[in-house]
């Protein structure tokens, strides 16, 4: 169907990102964060808050370019993402607002993803007029408008009730499932994390660099609840080891 | 609507009042001005004489705004042009209409084209000022998501860039057509002995 990608690999080899502050200071955030991603892989980054996550999908993105090292994305990738804040145009209608980053997209493939994301009777509301979940769903839309063969998310399900986060993961994994898609995700939630991912990055503080790579066999559709809880202990033994953050998100 | 309406019938009143307190000499009153609208319109001398000055406007309005505006948006995006232009900028600011308008007449003589381009002149700096201004204030947030996205360069500034921009064009647009509108009289004035036209103009102000 499309030319594009062949293995679709992502090939990330961060030496140093720092930055200089107000005060002259050199701050560094990103230290030797490198690994490779496999087509359809999904990539999960946890970490403290503040630990640089941020800055390196930044990188990744092609947004930042004052980084030592290197990043190489298949020639022609599409990129989708996922912003922490939804950024839409608030001067154009949510179907307009996925049509101009995805004007190939056929009215089909649309239409199945506001169904699948529940956006069906959204589509001609403005993003005034939607809530911050509402907001996010629609980010998602266009970020797999498009087709993907990278797709960044950063904390796309971030201060959502319970339930709405758990339902938007499902949607999430089911858009994943649909089609390989290369994906980085940056989140807080360990639940989350062993839920969807193929591989999970547990990053230190700053500067962040990868503490340990916790791979995971079983396909998302096949784990169990059982599995789900083991993967979460020993991630959080890990963690605890580190002193971060992330043992409020196993309790 | 009634208050306007007052409003004017005040402002009528007080002009009325003063011209008869000066004497018709110093300031004629209301109605000898219409009867003077009157006499001009029936020659049809108010309306080709009010057309030619229109166009004026016209002209050097889109001029300075299109000018204007692509200026000021390169300087609100581009450091090194806001530094080249900023010192350009603060010369044309503070320099008096007046002195645009004379040294254009001199050195392009007194053509249409040195009162367009003065008028221009006068206007470009304002339209510049204000779409610097909300050009240093897109999000750049939304330019990110334009770029990743990698929507066309022309597609994102169509609707990306551009809709953030309208309020600061349009208050440019508002505050420019006045200027330009009062700037033309002067204009015409001084270049009325080229400009047969403009005799109305500059007879009825000596």
């Amino acid at each position: 169907m499309r030319p594009a990608g062949g293995s679709a690999l992502l090939d990330v080899e961060i030496e140093q990102k720092t930055f200089v502050t107000a005060a002259g200071e050199r701050l560094e955030v990103l230290r030797d964060i490198g690994f490779v991603l496999g087509r359809g892989e999904v990539a999960v980054f946890v970490g403290p808050s503040g630990c640089g996550k941020t800055t390196m999908l930044r990188i990744i993105a092609g947004f930042d370019r004052d980084y030592r090292g290197r990043v190489v994305r298949p020639p022609g990738a599409r990129v989708g993402m996922v912003f922490e804040e939804p950024r839409l145009l608030p001067w154009r209608s949510v179907e307009d607002n996925v049509r101009l980053a995805a004007p190939n997209a056929d009215e089909a493939r649309l239409t199945a993803l506001f169904a699948i994301l529940d956006l069906t009777q959204h589509r001609t509301h403005y993003p005034g007029e939607l809530s911050l979940g509402l907001a996010r769903r629609v980010a998602l839309a266009r970020a797999f408008a498009i087709d993907p063969d990278v797709l960044i998310l950063d904390e796309p399900l971030v201060s959502l009730d319970d339930a709405l986060a758990a339902h938007l993961r499902d949607e999430l994994m089911a858009l994943v499932d649909s089609r390989p898609v290369t994906t980085l995700l940056v989140t807080h939630d360990i639940d989350d994390a062993v839920r969807l991912g193929n591989r999970i990055f547990l990053l230190s503080p700053r500067p962040a660099h990868v503490v340990a790579e916790v791979p995971i066999a079983t396909p998302r559709i096949a784990r169990s609840e059982s599995e789900i809880a083991a993967i979460k202990s020993k991630i959080a033994r890990r963690t605890n080891g580190n002193r971060t953050t992330a043992t409020r998100d196993v309790s | 609507m009634m208050l306007r309406l007052l409003s004017l019938a005040v402002f009528l009143f007080t002009w009325w009042a003063a011209s008869l307190m000066a004497g018709e000499q110093m300031l004629p009153a209301p109605a000898t001005v219409l009867s003077a609208i009157i006499v001009e319109a029936r020659s049809g001398a108010l309306f080709s004489n009010l057309g030619a000055t229109l166009a004026r406007v016209a002209l050097s309005f889109t001029l300075a705004m299109t000018l204007g505006a692509a200026i000021g948006y390169l300087m609100g995006r581009v450091r090194t042009a806001d530094r080249l232009g900023d010192p350009w900028l603060i010369l044309l600011l503070n320099l008096p209409a007046l002195v645009v308008i004379v040294l254009a007449y001199i050195w392009a003589g007194l053509t249409e084209v040195a009162a367009i381009a003065a008028i221009a002149i006068n206007k470009l700096p304002n339209a510049v000022v204000t779409v610097r201004e909300g050009t240093r204030a897109l999000d750049g947030r939304l330019d990110e998501m334009a770029s990743v996205f990698a929507i066309p360069r022309w597609q994102a500034f169509r609707h990306v860039v551009l809709p953030q921009l309208a309020p600061y064009i349009a208050a440019a647009a508002r505050s420019g057509l006045s200027l330009v509108w009062k700037i033309v009289l002067v204009a015409e004035l001084l270049g009325s002995s080229r400009c047969a036209d403009d005799r109305n103009i500059s007879g009825a102000a000596l």
